[in-house]
């Protein structure tokens, strides 16, 4: 047998990913995040640059923690996680991200990059996150806090 | 990288069938300045280009505007599957 349509149309009754299925012809890797450095204490302090975070069709777990994604990260997980997922995650840890921070201000003129009072509170992503993941049924566990 | 270039990216995107894979990681894509347009004309490049597998968008402060671009395209490049 062989046929072609869109994994989430009705018609397929398969509650999770079909095991005879490949992808042809769409994105199914993403590398985002990765901005900027922060000061590491095992490392007498000094500045380390945050890893990206790599989002791909079928992963079943992402340790996304501490990768200073902003709301920017959860506006792009939660689009993932929407239309390309397809219920596959289980398990995804985003904490230590800092979710809400929007915009660089340098609102305290001391133009400390790790200073969260430099920076606008964007809730855009983590309400655009909260909405989107709703609908993934798959879920186990989900680590979003900080 | 402004409007502009981002628009030159999406025709050349529009155009392509074969690249399947882009790395744009580290090229200044701040959100902030004209990142958000950058994004937005990218955006509509990756939505009409049927090959692209895998982008890399790495180290380049995307900011909340220019990841809802990003995140329009990723919404519009649905994955098609062959089931076998």
């Amino acid at each position: 047998m062989s046929c072609f349509f869109f994994y989430h149309q009705p018609h397929c009754e398969i509650p999770h990913r079909c095991p005879h299925t490949h992808y042809s012809g769409a994105l199914v890797k993403l590398t985002f995040g990765g901005d900027g450095t922060y000061r590491n204490a095992s490392t007498e302090w000094e500045d380390v640059a945050y890893e990206p975070a790599t989002l791909e069709i079928g992963m079943k777990e992402a340790d996304f923690s501490n990768k200073n994604l902003g709301a920017g990260g959860a506006i792009i997980v939660g689009a993932w996680m929407s239309h390309k997922d397809n219920g596959a995650m289980t398990n995804l840890n985003i904490s230590a991200n800092k979710l809400t921070r929007g915009k660089w201000t340098n609102a305290l003129g001391n133009g400390d990059p790790n200073d969260n009072n430099n920076y606008e509170t964007d809730m855009s992503g983590l309400l655009q996150m909260r909405r989107r993941t709703a609908a993934n049924t798959a879920w186990y566990r989900c680590y979003c806090l900080s | 990288m402004s409007r502009v270039s981002g628009k030159a990216l999406a025709d050349a995107l529009k155009q392509n069938n074969s690249l399947k894979e882009l790395n744009l990681s580290n090229n200044n894509i701040y959100g902030d300045l004209d990142g958000p347009g950058f994004a937005e004309e990218f955006a509509i490049g990756v939505s009409d280009n049927g090959a692209l597998t895998s982008l890399n968008l790495a180290d380049n402060y995307l900011w909340a505007e220019g990841a809802k671009h990003v995140a329009e395209a990723i919404k519009d490049h649905v994955s098609a599957l062959l089931f076998d």
